[in-house]
């Protein structure tokens, strides 16, 4: 990829150009357009995620001089428009490093939101003749990558960390860089849960199609069905598998605080008792076509071993699961779940061939 | 509410003879894990894990610790890359895709990774 399409062309955020004696620096609006909400929205449904990359350079906001604050911020592109959409109405500089177009977290997290980038960019950048004061302003997440004692050590700036929500920012600044507690605390509220289920939903779809091609040759091997007839019971036994994925990585994102049980698949698996129980009532007659009490057992034990799979892979969405924990309740999970999928499947087999002589 | 996760695992370690109160942790940290405490018959006050099960184990704190004094066995909460890690014998990460993978922003939708 060369350098000019790595980034993505955001010259139509530039409202003008502040001089300074680092050069020229393009200031960029805090109203977000159209086109930036249609970048949110593809990005969310995971279209193209990789190519929101913003050019790794200082921006203004509003009116910066000399004293202004300097932020830090990722060049994921969602990211950079959170900020500068919190900063309407304030005059501040905007740092923004090469996190490979990931938000501050997950970079942070990796190494790339870190301490060397960080102090890389700050020599690059020339920020000590952007601003007189030598201090700046780092997103509290990130500081998972940074070690801010050896960024001042490196460069002389003192790093300060903001607050968690980029909207805290102003009134953080105007506090004189203090955060409240609230400020410094992540949540997890229905909003930043409900956004992450169009991702969760797009990268669980592919076990439908599994489901899907799975059915058709079950049901095709060893009958006399004709291919259309084949087709349209294997989407007919696929729907209550795209029921499953809805609630297994929809649902449960959504009402986790509400499921009883600390451990993800068990909360997976609450939902799941009350789907089968929708599932025996109402779907089996007209998907699963009431073909006998093995089918059904064989499906229910897959779509559960399903949902709470889903369940347990929202950890690594969530903001609060810990890496001794995910391991203990993973370990222990997949011993429950994957013998009871491949009873399931074994259940389904053995019907059909008992059917079949 | 409060979100909880499982409980009495989370490997964090203060080593209070290091510890010089200088609160750092207390600013990076996301959970409100430390704070500073009434010491036993003094008015002084000493820096403490109050509340360890909150520990998501991100490593930011003993990132920016400039004294060592503290540890933890840092990494991602995860199930996928641990299912991963287990599959191809590596440790659990949070590379999900060869690539890039982005999920939330810290902005007003601040969240996990993969």
């Amino acid at each position: 990829m060369s350098e000019k399409n790595e980034f993505l062309d955001i010259s139509y955020c530039y409202t003008g150009r502040v001089k300074t004696p680092a050069g020229e620096i393009p200031s960029v609006s805090t109203e977000l357009v159209f086109k930036d909400r249609c970048d949110a929205y593809k990005a969310r449904w995971g279209i193209k995620r990789s190519a929101y990359r913003v050019k790794p350079a200082v921006y203004a906001i509003g009116e910066p001089n000399e004293h202004s604050p300097m932020l830090v911020t990722a060049n994921y592109k969602l990211t950079f428009d959170v900020v500068r959409r919190s900063m309407d109405g304030q005059n501040a500089w905007l740092m923004v490093i090469d996190t490979k177009g990931v938000n501050v977290w997950c970079a942070a997290g990796k190494g790339t939101f870190g301490t060397n980038e960080v102090i890389k960019r700050i020599k690059e950048f020339k920020v000590g003749r952007i601003i007189a004061h030598k201090k700046l302003i780092l997103p509290q997440l990130g500081a998972t990558g940074v070690a801010a004692h050896e960024v001042t050590k490196a460069t002389g700036f003192k790093v300060l960390y903001g607050p968690v929500d980029s909207k805290d920012l102003p009134e953080y600044i105007s506090e004189g860089n203090t955060a409240t507690q609230k400020m410094r605390t992540v949540k997890f509220g229905i909003r930043a849960r409900i956004v992450l289920t169009p991702i969760e939903l797009m990268t669980s779809l592919k076990y439908c199609l599994i489901a899907l091609a799975f059915f058709f040759f079950f049901n095709w091997i060893g009958s006399e069905m004709f291919f259309s007839k084949a087709l349209l019971l294997a989407i007919l036994s696929t729907i209550p598998y795209l029921g499953a994925i809805i609630v297994g990585a929809v649902l449960v994102p959504a009402l986790l605080p509400f499921l009883p049980f600390r451990a993800f698949s068990l909360k997976g698996l609450v939902l799941g008792a009350v789907y089968s129980a929708v599932l025996v009532l109402f779907l089996q007659t007209p998907f699963l076509l009431d073909r006998g009490i093995m089918f059904l057992i064989s499906n229910l034990l897959i779509i559960n071993a399903l949902i709470s799979y889903l369940a347990l892979n929202f950890t690594g969405s969530s903001t609060y699961t810990s890496f001794t924990g995910a391991i203990k309740e993973t370990k222990l999970a997949v011993l429950i779940m994957l013998p009871a999928a491949i009873v399931g499947l074994l259940l389904m087999i053995v019907d059909k061939i008992v059917t079949l002589v | 509410m409060k979100h909880r996760y499982i409980k009495n695992v989370a490997t964090l370690e203060l080593d209070e003879g290091k510890c010089t109160n200088c609160e750092i942790c207390i600013e990076v940290c996301p959970h409100n894990v430390f704070d500073m405490v009434n010491q036993n018959f003094t008015v002084d006050k000493k820096l403490g894990i109050v509340d360890l099960d909150a520990c998501m184990e991100c490593g930011a704190c003993v990132v920016n610790c400039p004294f060592g004094a503290l540890d933890v066995n840092a990494g991602v909460g995860c199930a996928y890359a641990v299912v991963r890690g287990m599959i191809m014998n590596t440790e659990p990460n949070c590379d999900c895709s060869p690539d890039d993978d982005v999920d939330a922003d810290a902005g007003d939708e601040e969240s996990g990774c993969c």
